[in-house]
């Protein structure tokens, strides 16, 4: 584990200088000094970018490079607040979102972004296909622009409007050059605003990325990083151990620890990820044992929490019976939290169900495979018998959310988790977010407290009504979080330098890139 | 019809004596090799009644413990018995080779057996047919196979069945090329035998044993592409376990404990190699001059 | 003349048949692929509307009745054009070619291998019938059909990175980086892919040599007094070559498409690993091409050996009616 013990890093020093109104160029004695230094980074990751297209990113794995190229008006600190990012500042006029530009932000060709391509890009972001994010805007009448102030106006509070403009989803892009033809926006040659500028990606092999001359931090410390895709976790070992690559992040894999102990030359970091594991249940196809209340209930029962963490996950996550990781809810409330086998057979008599073997999908890649495994075997206990299928990310996604009812009676997978649990509340209520239509059934009682707390509630009213919306689910039991994620992340400390945020949301592994830099 | 019925009884009293030769001229290899298999197909068939079964549970055992007396294999990263579900692989590799193999051999034989017999537009159709399933990348053919079906053990069966087909096909129509135009055949025929009747009556026994020696040899072909699908996740599917889903499971581990994956990686690599040597055997009663057959 | 008029034509006999296998595979692959259930926009689209992941189909042609999409995509290929990329909207071709050195480098010192060290042995073992070499190739050559090459792959990968004796296991460094280091990597990959393929040449060259030794005509070169030197180059080498060139040319064609899983095992971004990937993203044109290509090779390389075969046993062209 590594020590975050310099202070302020550099991401937070800008955000910090940002934040009492410095500009870049009061700073540029310090920039130039860096553009100096050189060299390649090679950073090694699982998986490869699925979606090009920024605004029409569904999927969490395409995020982690697009961190690094695009900005937003706003982003997270490592206490997941919201803090100034192409925006210098933002407030709340009445039900007004206001948001003053930062001056001098250019993009990577050098031009100055202006209120037009912020109107422009939310415009674009929010109709492009599949984007969820408009959900989150559902009570915006206007996005205009004066100067450089950008109105986001509502027609009454918004809780979460602030918290997800602070995703790639919706990343600020050139929109002048994607309108004249000189830039595709839907293609893989990212220019944006962040420090870095794509060069060259191959498909499942590397992302070439080159600082950006004009980022508004300031130059990048390393002249080039390369984003490698190796899927395997051995082969990034490997990779690390020769030296082809700097450092690397094993998402996915609660073993990585065990399996980098007492390597030479090798840190490594804990990273902690709002990204959680969930077991999902079929509650709208009419042949599912899981349409019962009571199943799902006793299933919830039978979920024994410390044994999934302790076996499939190598004991390194943290247990969470909801969402609201980071605080936000009260766990002491919940009904249904720890095993108990006595009780949940009790339910599974009552409710008898027609059908005991069931489909269980799960997600390949990951912890998914292992987690079913000790689940399957928890249900078995109490008379339910399960078929596991493990299918791609695309197959699970087109089967669980592109088919109505959903082709699976029970489901392992994971949420990528946001900064606010009133965003990925919205995937509970089907007829809302859509996508969830095939196995969560209508509420109309959550969807309607969900609505109040998004569009109605102020002050602590946002606290406690997302309090009322977590224990409905904790009796609902549709989907069971199991866990939070830590993912970890290491590098050649004999050949850089880096420190990896401690906690990162939205897939942004790889948060402060711009900072580390390669030893001489 | 008297020379079929002398034919048969050659053949009978051939297939009476293959064994005793086979015994008779099979070296200790060999010998070795028919004692391993039989052992693994017993394994395979009792594993569901053995008392292993309980150690394949989740939590068996601590994570990744070594080889003990307890756990001969050690554990995987689920706390199982690596020789439980070794024992359950043995029996599932088998299996799934055994059914495509002898599916492919029976399909194989009557559609080689009709190319030879017609000749012609069916035969040049079949014989291009084969080429082409020949030709496509046999992994890439499953994966696709994988795709359409769904993983799982269903898919690797239909993969096998097609990869190992065209072999099968083209060996019968070679063997059978000789039979149809032999003078027993051609007397069937002037005789009104009806052609199912020739073919199944006259042909089939003479091709027979060349059939079941080529589905020796396809049978450990059979189970390379088995453990490899499921290698990939696309064969069976956990907690079942196959030879290749262990390896698949556990190689990442393979630095920290390698026993979890050489246990199995060995276990299947004696199979095959068992496999292989019976068949060699086999083969060296039934055509003792012939080079070893392509595949 | 007469004999090489027939032998022309069994060159173009051969070469069409080669031409059907190719047009086979590439309509076996074809619709093989839109059997499979969801397209890219179903895959990784799951959030758009039907309608919105209807248009993206369209942009791809996928809107067409597959027929008309087949006759299309045949038409473009016969004009050399292999299409454009769902994922990365760049030409096929592109993504093609830029696997093909690393799966093709692999496949050929594969090959070499087979050839310097399987061929050499098998000869070796074929010649001394009976002795304890001859034993050791047979068995050799057994055991090497029979490690399945994932297997064998995953054991390099481990003592290779706790012992590294100056190979390197898992990843690449491409030949315009420096031979030396290519090689490091290049080694262990190709020989765990030239592994069946050993056993195979060695088996064949050992049965080969077996079968040519125990003919009368050696035994009447050894009766004469014929130098042993030249009864080996003169019959024994020359006559046991047909076999063995046969089997060469199948598993030259054989170790092209049989990358997958060494490519999976050593995290190398091959032609195979292109496939597998682009089968799971429902990139159509990309595995068509792919598949096409590898069939191809595969196809010619069995070709050339009819062709070889003819030629070096010119009774095989003759027979040859129709």
């Amino acid at each position: 584990m590594e020590n975050k013990n310099n202070g302020l890093d550099r991401r937070s020093f800008m955000k910090a200088a940002a934040a009492l109104g410095l500009t870049a160029s009061s700073m540029g004695l310090r920039s130039i000094a860096m553009a100096a230094d050189g060299g390649t980074f090679t950073f090694g990751r699982p998986w490869e970018t699925v979606h090009l297209d920024p605004h029409a990113s569904q999927l969490s794995s395409s995020w982690n490079i697009q961190h690094m190229v695009f900005d937003s008006l706003v982003t997270l600190d490592e206490e997941f607040n919201v803090v100034p990012s192409l925006a210098s500042a933002f407030e709340w006029q009445g039900n007004n979102l206001v948001f003053t530009l930062r001056e001098g932000v250019k993009f990577a060709n050098g031009r100055e972004m202006t209120s037009d391509d912020v109107v422009k890009s939310m415009d674009r972001a929010l109709k492009s296909k599949g984007n969820p994010w408009g959900l989150m805007m559902r009570n915006k009448k206007s996005i205009t622009a004066d100067g450089n102030k950008v109105t986001f106006e509502f027609d009454g509070p918004n809780n979460v409007a602030l918290y997800s403009l602070a995703a790639t989803l919706v990343c600020i892009m050139p929109m002048k050059e994607m309108e004249d033809g000189s830039y595709d926006g839907a293609g893989d040659k990212y220019m944006g605003t962040g420090p870095y500028m794509v060069s060259e990606h191959i498909a499942n092999d590397r992302w070439v990325l080159k600082r950006n001359p004009h980022y508004w931090g300031g130059p990048a410390k390393t002249e080039t990083v390369v984003v490698r895709t190796i899927p395997s976790t051995q082969g990034l070992i490997a990779a690390l151990n020769d030296g082809s690559i700097d450092g690397a992040m094993f998402i996915g894999d609660p073993d990585a620890p065990a399996l980098l102990a007492g390597a030479a030359n090798i840190s490594v970091a804990t990273q902690k990820s709002t990204d959680f594991n969930y077991i999902g249940m079929n509650c709208v196809a009419d042949d599912s044992p899981f349409k019962d209340l009571r199943v799902r209930q006793a299933v919830a029962l039978a979920v024994d929490r410390d044994k999934i963490i302790n076996f499939a996950l190598a004991g390194n996550a943290e247990k969470t019976y909801g969402w609201t990781q980071w605080g936000f809810t009260d766990d002491s409330k919940l009904k249904f939290r720890e095993p108990d086998l006595e009780k949940a057979k009790a339910l599974m008599a009552e409710a008898k169900p027609a059908r005991t073997t069931v489909k269980y999908l799960v997600r390949a890649g990951g912890v998914h495979e292992a987690v079913a495994q000790v689940m399957s075997q928890a249900l078995a206990e109490i008379g339910i018998t399960c078929e596991l299928e493990t299918v791609d990310g695309g197959v699970w996604a087109k089967r669980v959310w592109g088919t109505n009812p959903s082709e699976m009676d029970i489901t392992s997978s994971a949420y990528s988790g946001f900064p606010h649990p009133l965003i990925t509340a919205h995937w509970w209520a089907p007829e809302l977010s859509g996508f969830t239509k095939g196995y969560v059934p209508v509420n109309e009682e959550y969807t309607a407290a969900l609505n109040a707390a998004v569009t109605k509630a102020t002050g602590d009213e946002v606290n406690a009504s997302l309090q009322n919306l977590y224990e409905i689910l904790n009796e609902q039991c549709v989907k069971i979080p199991i866990n939070v994620n830590s993912e970890t992340i290491a590098w050649r400390s004999d050949r850089v330098n880096m420190t990896p945020s401690a906690r990162q949301s939205q897939n942004d592994v790889m948060a402060g890139v711009e900072t580390w830099e390669m030893k001489a | 019809m008297a020379e079929t019925d002398i034919a048969q009884a050659k053949k009978a009293g051939r297939r009476k004596g293959a064994l005793s030769v086979f015994f008779a001229r099979a070296g200790i290899g060999t010998m070795i090799a028919v004692a391993l298999l039989a052992i693994m197909v017993i394994v395979g068939l009792a594993e569901p009644y053995l008392p292993t079964t309980a150690a394949k549970a989740v939590a068996s055992g601590p994570r990744r413990a070594p080889p003990s007396t307890e756990f001969i294999f050690g554990t995987d990263n689920l706390g199982r018995s690596v020789f439980a579900r070794i024992l359950e692989g043995i029996r599932l590799t088998f299996l799934l080779s055994a059914v495509a193999v002898f599916l492919a051999g029976v399909v194989g034989s009557i559609i080689g057996m009709a190319a030879a017999w017609y000749r012609g537009v069916v035969d040049t159709l079949i014989a291009r047919l084969a080429d082409i399933l020949f030709a496509f990348p046999s992994m890439i053919f499953g994966l696709i196979v994988a795709a359409i079906l769904g993983p799982g053990t269903l898919s690797a069966i239909v993969a096998i069945f097609f990869i190992v087909l065209p072999t099968m096909v083209r060996v019968v129509r070679g063997a059978a090329l000789g039979i149809v135009g032999r003078d027993f055949v051609v007397a069937a025929t002037i005789s009104g035998a009806s052609t199912f009747r020739i073919l199944f009556v006259h042909v089939l026994p003479n091709v027979a044993s060349v059939t079941v020696v080529q589905m020796a040899y396809l049978m450990s072909i059979g189970m390379i592409i088995e453990s490899g699908l499921s290698f990939l996740g696309l064969g069976v599917q956990p907690p079942l376990s196959s030879l290749g889903v262990l390896l698949r499971e556990n190689s990442a581990f393979m630095n920290i404990a390698p026993w979890v994956v050489l246990a199995p990686g060995a276990v299947l690599t004696l199979a095959i190699l068992c496999v292989n040597y019976v068949g060699d055997a086999a083969r060296s009663i039934i055509e003792p001059s012939q080079p070893r057959p392509l595949e | 003349m007469k004999h090489l008029a027939s032998y022309m034509l069994y060159i173009a006999a051969r070469l069409g048949l080669a031409a059907i296998t190719v047009f086979g595979v590439a309509s076996l692959v074809f619709f093989g692929m839109r059997l499979i259930p969801g397209t890219y926009a179903d895959l990784f689209f799951p959030l758009a509307t039907e309608a919105e992941r209807a248009e993206i189909n369209a942009q791809y042609g996928l809107d067409a009745p597959v027929f008309v999409q087949y006759v299309k995509w045949i038409g473009a290929m016969l004009q050399g054009d292999f299409g454009t990329s769902i994922v990365t909207r760049g030409p096929v071709i592109d993504e093609v070619v830029a696997r093909l050195p690393l799966t093709l480098e692999l496949a050929s010192l594969a090959l070499i291998m087979i050839a310097f060290v399987g061929f050499p042995l098998g000869v070796v073992s074929g010649m001394f019938h009976g002795s304890a070499v001859s034993q050791t190739g047979r068995h050799a050559s057994t055991l090497l059909m029979s490690i399945p090459n994932f297997v064998l792959g995953t054991v390099f990968l481990y003592l290779f990175s706790v012992y590294s004796l100056g190979l390197k296991a898992g990843g690449w460094s491409p030949m315009s980086d420096g031979l030396l280091e290519n090689l490091r990597h290049a080694l262990l990959p190709s020989f765990t892919l030239s592994i069946t393929g050993l056993g195979l040449v060695l088996a064949t060259a050992r049965s080969s040599v077996l079968g040519v030794m125990g003919q009368d005509h050696i035994l009447a070169a050894v009766s004469r007094g014929l130098e042993p030197r030249a009864i080996f180059t003169r019959h024994i080498f020359r006559n046991s070559l047909i076999p063995v060139v046969t089997i060469f040319a199948i598993v030259a064609g054989y170790l092209l498409g049989g990358t997958v899983l060494v490519e999976t095992v050593f995290s190398l971004d091959g032609v195979g690993r292109l496939l597998v990937n682009s089968i799971i993203r429902r990139d159509y044109p990309v595995v068509q091409t792919g598949v096409i290509l590898t069939a191809a090779f595969f196809v010619l390389m069995n070709t050339i050996a009819d062709i070889l075969y003819g030629f070096i046993d010119p009774r095989v062209a003759d027979r040859q009616d129709g």
